[in-house]
């Protein structure tokens, strides 16, 4: 079930009524029937990988207890280690397993030998990824005695298992969401008003801006030997927009449904296109992602209070292994490397902390210097970018070499292009501009306007969603991660 | 929360009805697939040829030009799944149905659903593709044509151009001065023949061949729907439309010999007959685009077809005659 579909235009009404009209009464009633509509919800993809999710969590649940109940270092060891081996072990099955035997077999092959590796013919569960890192936040903050074990099953299957975040985040940690399952919820007029407006902005993202995009970028990643290099570029700042809008349009689906059932979940996205280093753009983009690896791989390295050398190497780690993360693919390895290799001189010279606020705060617009580091930023960001859309890295570099050939001043292919696409594009950038200090682009719009010309605002973002839906709903790109 | 929804359902009430409206309005559309299954259903009693295909035949086979009482049921990538399916749900009301014209082009062999054109066709003829549409969008048009499609819809008819014309295509490459008659409107704009236009359409036929694995259950379907219609006397005739010499250039060529070698191989097993103008030479001013003859391309191919028609025809009363 899409965030975008039909299917989901039902469900969730129905859940918000059943929520807050037949199970307000009683909390442990209402988080029960939470837990199951996630399940369901879930279970529309492959109810076979249900089993999977409900194995995962159960594990999870168990060796937390008896971490916390072991005062043996050995024995809390053990449960800790089964913890993490089999979550990982899912993982690595599931979505690596291929990985690994096919690059094992071509390295073999370089060095003149002939194998033919065993592949698993498997699907990636969706959204194993995202709950994998759920529940072994949780084991390790309990292995650090950060957290105590919860000993309520519904409520920590809730916590791995909630649906607006259960296929693609944001990763919630334990001490944010338990926490809120655990407190008794009551409707708040404002927070669910808050929730249906960024629901819609959500949807806006992903069905006009992030859809379109991706048709464009299709036509021309699918064949670009026939493609100009105008195209190329026009399709690598379009990725770009598809990959933002559709990524952070989910989240926005996500908290705003969240919100609607009065729990509030982590921010995932603060306009990482306006940032002026890619350090900042870090602390800007998929936030839940990469403050996991901060907090769990990145200062337990030692983070940067060790030397340059260990430094560059924890830089170099972090983001590999969030690359490796995104995809069993050597194109997110170097997509993750090229980041490390951009943010890196900030980190050396300790200047990866210079832009903490939002650009222009307080101001409508800004400063030449910061224009140009917004564009720079961009652009670095975009090349990057390239090569995580790409079929492969040959394919990335030709594509870029594509972009630096004469044909970059031939004229583009249109063909893909929707004729009235530059309205709601051109909106959309200065919506989210002008919108940059909220939580998401149109918490404010129009508040201190009359109602009418709020109200007409959302119908008009309300008709541009309707008018681009096109076929069946386009699934989300961070699905298969 | 009482004052939530009373402010959510305020909100909703101008949405919903201009959807309900939408909704109203878009059922009494005329589109190519409504206009024709009201023309076949209204001169039913008197067809004898069916033009079957997709868009070659549509634009390739005049039912003007026919001196047999013809109407053309084609539409633009129309599947011989659909092309079967739709002749048996009107064949019982087709008495004098005698001939019938297959189009098998270069990708016939190769598709059975029609991508969006499915729900067209639902709306249309009412055949839902391997019972796959949805039910809102068996039940919704609006949620069926999609919300872009739905307001290209309102556009024309504030323009007034349905009141004019009174059928138009549901696709957006109209040609809105042409109503359909028996079935049937030329193209008269053209012709697109551009280099990389023939490659493109030439790559786009190329990948759903590629990328196709219904070759085998697409021919035994074919086949059934041959034996149906010889079954009650009526003669299936295939038929491949022609196409532009460099297009065709572009075209897989184990794919050509491997249509050859079917095509054959379904002639000999059902002894049905195969017109193959595929290759008819014809001057690029008889064609719309690469693959597409215009009115005058169409005029021209469909009297070739007539006068073999009318060979039958003369073949058949002889055999008559002397059967007596």
């Amino acid at each position: 079930m899409l965030f975008n579909s039909l299917g989901y235009a039902i469900f969730l009404p129905v859940v918000f009524l059943i929520y807050w009209f037949v199970t307000n009464k009683n909390l442990t009633l209402q988080n029960a029937f939470l837990l199951a509509a996630s399940y369901f919800f879930y279970a529309c993809w492959d109810w076979r990988f249900l089993f999977l999710l409900m194995f995962s969590t159960l594990l999870d649940f168990y060796t937390g207890i008896k971490i916390a109940q072991n005062e043996k270092r050995g024995r809390r060891l053990f449960w800790f280690w089964l913890s993490i081996s089999v979550n990982l072990g899912f993982l690595g099955v599931f979505k690596y397993y291929n990985f690994f035997a096919t690059s094992f077999a071509e390295a073999v092959r370089h060095a003149g030998f002939q194998v033919n590796p065993w592949t698993l013919k498997v699907i990636l569960p969706v959204g194993i990824s995202f709950y994998t890192f759920h529940g072994l936040s949780y084991v390790i903050d309990i292995y650090k005695k950060r957290i105590e074990p919860e000993r309520n099953f519904i409520d920590y299957g809730l916590f791995v298992g909630f649906f607006p975040l259960l296929v693609a985040g944001p990763i919630e940690r334990a001490t944010h969401l338990l926490p809120q399952i655990k407190r008794p919820r009551t409707f708040d007029y404002n927070k669910a008003v808050d929730g249906l407006k960024q629901i819609l902005w959500g949807l806006f993202k992903k069905i006009v801006i992030a859809d379109t995009c991706a048709a464009y970028v299709n036509t021309v990643f699918n064949d670009p030997a026939h493609m100009p290099g105008s195209a190329h570029v026009l399709a690598a700042v379009f990725f770009a927009f598809q990959i933002y809008c559709d990524f952070s349009g989910y989240s926005d689906i996500a908290l705003g449904t969240a919100r609607l059932l009065g729990i509030e979940l982590l921010r995932n996205f603060a306009f990482p296109y306006f940032s002026r280093d890619i350090a900042e753009f870090w602390r800007r983009w998929h936030i839940s992602l990469s403050t996991w690896f901060r907090d769990y791989l990145y200062i337990p390295l030692g983070g940067s209070k060790v030397g340059t050398w260990k430094k560059i190497r924890n830089v170099f780690i972090i983001f590999l292994v969030s690359g490796f993360w995104h995809g069993a693919n050597w194109t997110f390895i170097f997509w993750g490397g090229l980041n490390a290799l951009f943010i890196l001189p900030s980190v050396i010279f300790k200047t990866n902390r210079n832009n903490l606020d939002i650009v222009a705060k307080g101001r409508l617009t800004p400063t030449f210097r910061e224009l140009v580091s917004m564009v720079v930023t961009f652009g670095l960001t975009d090349l990057a970018w390239i090569f995580f859309r790409s079929k492969n890295i040959r394919s990335a570099f030709q594509f870029i070499g594509t972009i630096f050939s004469r044909s970059l001043f031939s004229r583009f292919p249109k063909e893909q292009l929707h004729t009235y696409f530059i309205i709601p594009l051109v909106c959309f950038l200065l919506i989210e501009w002008m919108g940059r200090e909220e939580q998401y682009a149109i918490a404010r719009l129009g508040l201190r306007w009359p109602k009418a010309a709020r109200w007409a605002a959302y119908y008009i973002i309300f008709f541009y969603i309707t008018y681009f839906i096109s076929g069946a709903p386009q699934s989300f790109i961070y699905f298969q991660f | 929360m009482r004052l939530f929804f009373k402010r959510f359902l305020f909100f909703l009430i101008p949405i919903l009805l201009m959807l309900g409206l939408a909704e109203l309005y878009l059922r009494h559309v005329p589109t190519s697939y409504n206009i024709k299954e009201a023309q076949l259903t209204a001169n039913s009693w008197n067809i004898e040829l069916l033009i079957l295909g997709n868009s070659h035949a549509t634009y390739g086979l005049d039912p003007r030009l026919f001196s047999l009482s013809a109407f053309n049921i084609a539409s633009v990538n129309q599947s011989l799944y659909f092309d079967k399916r739709i002749t048996l749900k009107y064949i019982d009301e087709l008495p004098k149905l005698k001939y019938v014209l297959i189009s098998v082009d270069y990708h016939s062999l190769y598709f059975s659903d029609e991508g969006y054109r499915d729900t067209w066709s639902y709306y249309g003829y009412g055949i839902n593709y391997k019972d796959s549409l949805s039910i809102a969008t068996r039940l919704s048009y609006l949620y069926g044509y999609k919300g872009a499609l739905a307001l290209e819809f309102m556009k024309r008819s504030f323009q007034k151009k349905y009141r004019i014309i009174r059928s138009v295509d549901v696709d957006f490459d109209l040609d809105l001065d042409h109503p359909y008659t028996k079935g049937f409107v030329g193209k008269v704009n053209g012709p697109y023949l551009a280099e990389t236009d023939n490659r493109d359409r030439a790559k786009f036929f190329n990948d759903i061949v590629r990328t196709s694995n219904e070759r085998e259950s697409v021919i035994a379907d074919l086949e059934d729907f041959i034996d149906t219609l010889k079954k009650r006397n009526i003669t299936p005739i295939l038929i491949t439309l022609p196409c532009y010499g460099p297009y065709r250039a572009y075209l897989d060529k184990t794919v050509m010999a491997q249509n050859t070698i079917d095509i054959q191989a379904i002639c000999s097993k059902e002894q049905v007959r195969y017109w193959d103008y595929f290759t008819m030479p014809l001057d690029s001013i008889y064609f719309y685009n690469s693959d597409h003859v215009n009115e005058k391309g169409a005029a021209i191919v469909t009297k070739d077809v007539n006068r073999r028609i009318e060979e039958l025809e003369k073949g058949e009363q002889v055999a008559g005659v002397l059967r007596k």
